[in-house]
């Protein structure tokens, strides 16, 4: 594994040993970075085994396409880019992307200090996995993906308007979700404390 | 613009989870990768046979359109043929085959028809059809052709005879001619014999055979049985050898000469003793 790494120490290098097909930058590739897309892939599929699945997939596609790269911009966003374009591939054909118009509708959004939230990646994947596909979907795509609302609606095939709600309702029920679980956050740990003294 | 807090905190707290895959995810990959290549090269191979498999497929269904199409077209053209065709040849089924020298025939035919050999013409022709049938099978218009010729070649034949001075019955020469002709044409074993009597040629044979001919014949007009006989002696002319010989010992008888009857190969004397014995008993 530590040779591996040093066979490639830059970026550019790696990508010209995967264009030229060679395994062990294959290998050193997904080393690298299965992790990170396999968690790309379960926002979208709240599912590890399945998000798994699609990750492979995602792997397989980025191998088939690394000639289509150009050095431009970065590697880990068009890789990146090309596993969410597989979970989205997938939720198209195995689950179909609810857009859950008639979902339960959140509360109007508050101001709420989103400094003082003190929850961990894991415990906000978690509060993400609870979402609806459609506000789960609309969300990763504009809030950590960085796609517009035209982009969205081209991609999921739905029109701006309903993107921009779903992420309206996704943002209320996140906040939510966020404060439940910050209550039930501090109410453990005053147990905790209460049981320490 | 300014990014949502909600969508921040997100987008910051998420941007760097990492979870970690099985262990036997890579192994997963590796061979899903190995089976798309072969299927990629299966492709990659199998794709000019594939092409060649299409327009092999093309080729045929086309011909089959086409001949679909064009069916109906060839049996009028077939039609068209036969109705340009003379109608006796038209009108000859299989089954009617004996009928085909009857209407093709000219004069020479006629003349044979006519004649007190009109048994052994009958043999000719019945060979003559056999060998005619099954050529009409394979082609229509071709053993017309070639029957048509062999007429004609026999009336030629027909008509030198008739020039000879020997020959005095002209309806006999053809018969005698057109018979090696269709023996020759079913079987080559028959034609030796032929040849044979060709070499005897000499006038008291010659008087003989056409005299044991006029003997048949008129017995053949009695009897129906000596269609059979004519064919023998025909086909066996070794008979007529002996016949001749046995009309050189009448002549002997005739003339008052010694009779040598071993070489006539029976008695009369005892055969007329044997008759008038079974008569008696």
């Amino acid at each position: 594994m530590v040779k591996i790494l040093q066979l490639f120490t830059s970026e550019a290098q790696l990508v010209r040993a995967l264009q030229k097909g060679d395994t062990k930058a294959q290998r050193h590739l997904y080393e690298k970075y299965s992790a990170r897309l396999l968690a790309v892939c379960v926002r979208y599929i709240n599912d590890k085994m399945e998000a798994e699945d699609v990750m492979i997939e995602g792997f397989m596609r980025i191998f088939e396409k690394i000639d289509q790269f150009k050095s431009e911009g970065s590697f880990e966003g068009w890789m990146r880019r090309l596993m969410t374009n597989e979970a989205l591939m997938y939720l198209r054909t195995k689950r179909h992307i609810e857009i859950d118009i008639d979902a339960p509708e959140a509360q109007q959004l508050t101001n709420y200090d989103w400094a003082d939230a003190n929850l961990e990646a894991d415990d906000l994947m978690a509060i993400i996995g609870k979402l609806p596909t459609g506000y789960r979907t609309v969300f990763n795509l504009y809030a950590i993906e960085g796609f517009s609302h035209a982009e969205i609606a081209e991609q999921l095939g739905i029109t701006e308007s309903t993107s921009k709600s779903q992420l309206h309702r996704a943002r209320a029920l996140l906040q939510e979700m966020v404060k439940e679980a910050e209550n039930l956050s501090r109410a453990t740990t005053e147990v905790v404390n209460r049981l320490k003294k | 613009m300014k990014k949502h807090p909600t969508d921040k905190f997100f987008a910051e707290k998420l941007k760097e989870v990492e979870i970690k895959p099985r262990p036997e995810a890579w192994d997963k990959l590796q061979m899903r990768m190995q089976t798309k290549q072969r299927r990629v090269g299966g492709w990659w191979h199998q794709g000019p046979w594939l092409a060649a498999a299409g327009v092999s497929l093309v080729l045929v269904a086309g011909w089959v359109v086409w001949s679909l199409n064009q069916s109906p077209e060839l049996t009028v053209a077939h039609k068209e043929t036969k109705k340009s065709m003379p109608p006796q040849e038209q009108t000859i089924p299989q089954g009617e085959a004996n009928k085909i020298p009857s209407a093709t025939d000219n004069d020479a035919i006629a003349a044979l028809a006519e004649t007190p050999k009109k048994t052994i013409d009958k043999g000719v022709e019945k060979r003559k059809i056999k060998s005619v049938i099954p050529q009409k099978d394979s082609q229509l218009s071709q053993p017309r052709v070639l029957e048509s010729s062999e007429l004609q070649s026999s009336q030629e034949v027909a008509i030198n005879e008739n020039k000879t001075p020997e020959r005095g019955n002209a309806n006999i020469a053809p018969i005698k001619i057109e018979q090696p002709q269709s023996i020759a044409q079913n079987s080559p074993t028959t034609h030796q014999p032929v040849t044979k009597t060709v070499v005897l040629q000499l006038p008291e044979l010659k008087e003989s055979l056409v005299a044991s001919s006029q003997v048949e014949s008129n017995v053949e007009k009695q009897n129906s049985d000596s269609e059979d006989f004519g064919d023998n002696l025909l086909s066996k002319p070794r008979k007529s050898t002996r016949m001749a010989k046995v009309w050189q010992q009448l002549k002997n008888a005739k003339n008052g000469e010694k009779v040598d009857w071993e070489e006539v190969g029976f008695n009369p004397n005892k055969v007329l003793a044997k008759a008038t014995g079974k008569n008696e008993n």
